[in-house]
């Protein structure tokens, strides 16, 4: 998460807004998956962390989201 | 993060050192005299956090112990610093903001030879239950207070200027700025992010070549990664291409100054023909130069100047000789008239000299024997006799009046006088000379072009590359764009292909978000602490550009530079254009502009920041620096608090002076009763001193005995 947290948050947030819509939710659950990226980033930066993988299955299981909730 | 109590031990002159920061207002300000511990404290809070880097050559060499060491107390003297401070937290998502207090000590043993052992750092994290230790301490704190914003946390007003200076190549003051820019912004993280984002790409592509029934997605997730890695090499390629061209472009640079420099100081050869032709001139004049002291000395063994000068003497010695003369006594008349009487044969007294008779030969030999005895006698007489004949024929009083000499004497004078001018003016000529002749480096002109020539040349073999590699690049960007376009269709029409496809599209998304706010934070940040850095400076050094002031503006370039303007946009440089107290009023200003525009909750602990500065300018630091600022400790001498009492009257949540017990008696008016030499803390303001803090100075001013 970078150090300006609602700084980022919102620009994350407004850059959302220029997204496909896939889904429904889609967008929220885009902006939320972002900024948990952001914020394992962080987390991996002291801790090194299993972060690669983390990554995968969030963007994963997002997809499935897509499939499940597409119209 | 907020600096809230520090404590030093054994750390150089600080012996047992406590100071607890202002937490309630942004300002707190450590008034000391230079040797009185700023410097010490300054580096010992960064050693706490970030260990022996943060010392002077990294710490090599560098002793912490304090130098008077009683060796008797033992060869390992324990040395710690201690800080305590508050940190805000947020929640995942950036909400529920909450504070934690933390405590980081780092402490350990240094012998005699000032080598460190058994060093550890350890964190607490202070809670209502007690002091909890947190695992890493290390890296935690490079997450709260990142090593690359050192400089913009703890600045030194000397060493902040590396931000602007010239004498910081421009590759280093670029990445400095670009360093502190990036960390505080928060790109650093971004940029991590999407390198593992990309690789989650990679990895779904993988995916779907391993279900693919009729091989077309396999075939095009195969080129896929062809193009990927080509990609990849050709970025590393263009990351080392730009990164050799900006190290060139920094030697030319560097080379073109140095020609600069050259031609300013001078062409070696010319100046050695300069220096030759000097020497010629300087023997020339010392040749005058004797021979004008040979004719100095011709004049005062002339006669003319031994009369005129002994004129007034002579003229009383001439009267006292004429005055014997008068009396008979000069000249000596005897010895002549005694001779004239023996050329004839009767004396003047009448009777006979006849040598016929006895008589007269008797008296002839009377006379005879009286011309032996008188001279015989009289020498004094006949001097002053022959004094008289020599100079009565002297014209004293005209000789008195000749005033020849003096003219005579006046025109060599001047013509030496000119002489020595002109000899001191060639003899400052030749060391002038021979100075800058050391001054020149021994490489010529001559070389410096060829070499400057040489990296050119070299310059744009790698822009050449470079561009190419660029725009390879582009077209493998199209191609890879087109290639996954074709590996979707596929994926679409099978059921797997279909999940796979989300999964991708997901993971470009969030691509495509993160490198869009990457932009956004890098473009629009930037600019807004351009604008602030802009507004803080003008304001600090109170330039209104609508009243036509000399400076207009300054802003920070897409290349990281910091740019100052001039009227009609002309660009100053900062080093050379602007005065000191200017410079150092930028530097504060790009610092406090990135501190605020990150909105990064940071303390700014600054080492004599009102330096060089006076007046209005030194004020309006002072101010704008408390207003921009979310903790601002200050360490300050009694200079820089002059004329700014006010100000800390009303925003200095806490003022604490330090004195050095070795100041008395040359500088303290009363004796310390610390037999150590060490830095004594005491409770007085920037309006008080006690009995510990009192020095000559401020006595001398009051104009009260010292006591």
């Amino acid at each position: 998460m970078p150090r300006n947290i609602q700084k980022f948050v919102d620009i994350i947030f407004s850059e959302c807004q220029s997204i496909e819509e896939r889904c429904d939710g889609y967008k929220k659950k885009l902006f939320n998956i972002v900024i948990e990226i952001s914020a394992l980033e962080r987390e991996h930066a002291v801790q090194g962390t299993n972060i690669q993988q983390k990554i995968n299955n969030i963007c994963g299981v997002t997809g499935d989201f897509i499939i499940k909730n597409r119209k | 993060m907020k600096l809230i109590r520090a404590q030093f031990k054994n750390f150089r002159l600080l012996h047992d050192l406590t100071l607890d920061f202002s937490t309630d207002k942004t300002l707190t300000v450590i008034r000391a005299e230079n040797e009185s511990g700023k410097t010490t404290i300054f580096t010992g809070l960064q050693w706490a956090l970030y260990g022996d880097d943060a010392l002077p050559q990294k710490g090599k060499e560098y002793r912490i112990h304090p130098i008077d060491w009683d060796a008797s107390d033992g060869t390992q003297i324990p040395i710690s610093v201690d800080v305590e401070f508050e940190i805000k937290r947020f929640g995942r998502r950036g909400s529920g903001e909450t504070k934690k207090q933390y405590r980081i000590i780092r402490a350990g043993h240094e012998t005699l030879n000032g080598h460190r052992n058994d060093v550890t750092v350890k964190l607490f994290e202070l809670t209502n239950r007690g002091s909890v230790p947190i695992e890493s301490p290390e890296a935690e704190i490079r997450d709260i207070l990142p090593r690359e914003l050192r400089e913009v946390f703890f600045t030194d007003g000397d060493r902040a200027l590396s931000f602007i200076e010239n004498v910081t190549p421009t590759r280093t003051k670029r990445a400095n700025i670009e360093k502190a820019i990036r960390s505080l912004l928060g790109l650093d993280v971004i940029e991590a992010a999407l390198g593992h984002v990309k690789k989650t790409t990679s990895a779904f592509n993988k995916d779907a070549k391993s279900f693919d029934s009729d091989k077309k997605v396999t075939q095009a997730a195969e080129k896929l990664e062809e193009v990927e890695t080509t990609s990849k090499r050709l970025k590393h390629n263009i990351g080392n291409y730009e990164s050799k061209i900006a190290e060139l472009e920094e030697n030319i640079q560097e080379i073109q100054k140095k020609i600069d420099a050259a031609l300013l100081k001078g062409n070696r050869e010319e100046l050695k023909l300069d220096i030759e032709e000097t020497e010629g001139e300087v023997e020339q004049l010392d040749k005058k130069l004797s021979d004008a002291a040979k004719e100095h000395s011709r004049l005062f063994r002339s006669l003319s100047l031994s009369h005129a000068l002994l004129a007034p003497v002579l003229k009383k010695s001439l009267g006292k000789l004429s005055e014997l003369h008068t009396q008979g006594k000069i000249p000596s008349a005897t010895i002549p008239v005694l001779e004239e009487c023996l050329i004839g044969t009767t004396c003047i007294c009448g009777e006979s000299l006849d040598l016929q008779t006895i008589e007269g030969k008797h008296r002839r030999e009377n006379i005879q024997a009286l011309i032996d005895e008188s001279r015989h006698a009289d020498a004094l007489q006949s001097k002053l006799t022959e004094l008289y004949y020599g100079s009565r024929n002297l014209q004293l009083d005209a000789i008195a009046n000749d005033k020849r000499w003096i003219a005579e004497y006046d025109k060599i004078a001047e013509e030496q006088g000119k002489l020595k001018s002109k000899r001191d003016e060639q003899g400052k000529k030749l060391k002038a000379l021979e100075a800058q002749a050391e001054l020149i480096p021994d490489s010529n002109i001559q070389k410096l072009r060829a070499t400057e020539k040489e990296l050119t040349s070299l310059w744009k073999h790698i822009s050449e590359n470079l561009t190419r590699a660029e725009a390879k690049l582009e077209g493998l960007t199209r191609e890879y764009k087109r290639l996954a376009a074709k590996r979707d269709n596929h994926l679409r029409q099978q059921r797997e292909g279909a999940r796979i496809l989300a999964r991708l599209d997901v993971a470009s998304d969030v691509q495509s978000l993160l490198e869009n706010s990457y932009d956004r934070i890098t473009n629009e940040e930037m600019r807004k602490v351009s604008r602030q850095m802009n507004e803080i400076f003008l304001k600090m050094i109170g330039a209104e550009p609508e009243q036509g002031a000399m400076i207009q503006k300054a802003e920070i370039s897409e290349n990281f530079d910091i740019l100052v303007y001039a009227p009609d946009n002309r660009e100053l440089n900062p080093e050379r254009d602007l005065n000191g107290a200017s410079r150092r009023a930028l530097t504060l200003a790009f610092i406090l502009a990135l501190t605020k525009v990150s909105g990064v909750d940071a303390p700014n602990v600054i080492d004599t920041p009102l330096g060089m500065m006076s007046g209005f300018v030194k004020q309006a630091v002072l101010k704008n620096a408390i207003r921009e600022s979310a903790q601002l400790i200050l360490f300050l001498t009694r200079t820089e608090i002059a004329d700014c009492e006010e100000i800390l009257d009303d925003e200095a949540g806490r003022v604490i002076t330090l004195t050095n017990s070795v100041h008395y008696p040359k500088m303290l008016v009363n004796k310390p009763q610390e037999k150590e030499r060490k830095i004594i803390r005491c409770e007085c303001h920037h309006r008080t001193e006690c009995r510990l803090c009192k020095r000559r100075i401020d006595v001398e001013e009051e104009g009260q005995p010292i006591s």
